[in-house]
């Protein structure tokens, strides 16, 4: 049996396009309850922020523990997956806490840093990672992370007093309504 | 004429041999691609190894005119690694495309947003966010393609942050001798790798 060269580039393109789709689907079914959580966590963060004084003195504790929360459930969920798709679930893991790692390595390089700053700091380097995630693996991550960052910009320039209500609604919602989503296409 | 029963039976295979069958397609895969990012990864890892050199050793010798120097070699990296990954062998173009330049442009974009953002601090610790971020691309990178880029950033972040506390007033020199030196030296290992694949 022959094959002529434009079939078989045909096929390869094939191959590829359902290999980026099989990958897609496996990295928006690891995501959606991630998202979910770490949708609900960071909107009980700012909105804690919101309501005691101190944490506007520069107090983080309350972020601390959410982050600890945060990775141990990411963990947790990846370990009931892990027998589906391992590889994936480790990489994902395995960059959401380089990427944390690094935003503290910056935050040391230009402390002292205020509440607010701090804010926006944290979800744009988090959706800086949605986005360069979203180049390579599904572009519904694209659009996440340019959604929240023009929010969170917004906020920061123009939400006055209520910026970290503001960061509840549209950090902690974006994430919770993306994980809804993906949840759906699931 | 042969017995089609038996031409179906050897045409099945049973779930051990498939799933060795994907594993071995999926190791193959995997080393396509470190070999398409390492060939690629060579020319940009000692390109900007000489832009460091020169940008810490402009930085040293004339510091009043260290920000024109960087925002000159800045440019001109960004440039010519985006010539480098349009203009590299078919099959690295073909992977490069727009993904990987849209991620370069990203990080630099990062950078450069907070430093606005968090702004105030002073040259040695902006030198070593650069550096820093640069790596940690890297370091992410290293985790989805190959394991040399974890190494290699993770060589150059420790080198950075050991100039940074203790090289005092050398800490350009160090950078441009150690950082710069370290991709120059990645960069023909991966060469190396490259011609011997």
């Amino acid at each position: 049996m022959t094959i002529d060269p434009n079939e078989a580039a045909a096929s390869l393109s094939d191959i590829a396009s359902i290999e980026r789709r099989t990958r897609e689907t496996l990295v928006y079914a690891r995501s959606s309850a991630s998202l979910i959580l770490w949708g609900l966590l960071v909107g009980a963060g700012y909105v804690i922020s919101f309501l005691t004084p101190q944490n506007h003195d520069g107090h983080y504790g309350h972020w601390s523990v959410i982050a600890v929360i945060g990775f141990a459930g990411s963990f947790l969920i990846h370990r009931r997956r892990s027998k589906r798709d391992s590889r994936m679930g480790e990489l994902l893991l395995a960059t959401e806490l380089v990427l944390l790692a690094f935003g503290f390595v910056f935050l040391v390089l230009f402390w002292p840093v205020t509440p607010r700053q701090m804010g926006a700091f944290w979800p744009i380097l988090v959706m800086l990672g949605f986005v360069i995630a979203g180049i390579w693996l599904g572009r519904f991550f694209i659009y996440c992370g340019i959604a929240v960052t023009a929010l969170t910009l917004a906020g920061y320039f123009w939400a006055g007093a209520w910026f970290a209500l503001w960061m509840a609604v549209v950090n902690g919602g974006g994430l919770i309504a993306g994980g809804l989503w993906l949840r759906r296409q699931g | 004429m042969s017995d089609p029963t038996t031409f179906r039976r050897a045409e099945t295979v049973d779930a051990d041999e498939a799933a060795s069958a994907l594993r071995d397609i999926a190791r193959t895969e995997q080393r396509t691609r470190e070999a398409l990012y390492y060939a690629g990864g060579s020319s940009i890892l000692m390109l900007w190894g000489i832009a460091w050199a020169v940008g810490y050793v402009i930085t040293y010798l004339s510091p009043p005119n260290a920000n024109l120097a960087w925002t000159v070699i800045n440019i001109l990296g960004v440039a010519a690694t985006l010539l480098i990954g349009y203009r590299g062998p078919r099959a690295l173009s073909a992977h490069w495309d727009r993904r990987a330049s849209s991620t370069f442009i990203l990080l630099v974009a990062f950078g450069a947003f907070t430093q606005w953002l968090l702004g105030d601090a002073h040259w040695r610790e902006i030198s070593l966010f650069w550096a820093t971020l640069g790596m940690g691309g890297y370091i992410v990178a290293g985790l989805w393609i190959g394991r040399f880029y974890i190494l290699c950033g993770s060589v150059v972040i420790a080198l950075s942050l050991a100039g940074y506390f203790w090289s005092g007033p050398w800490f350009p020199l160090w950078m441009a001798a150690l950082g710069g030196g370290s991709l120059i030296l990645g960069g023909l290992w991966l060469r190396r790798v490259g011609a011997r694949g």
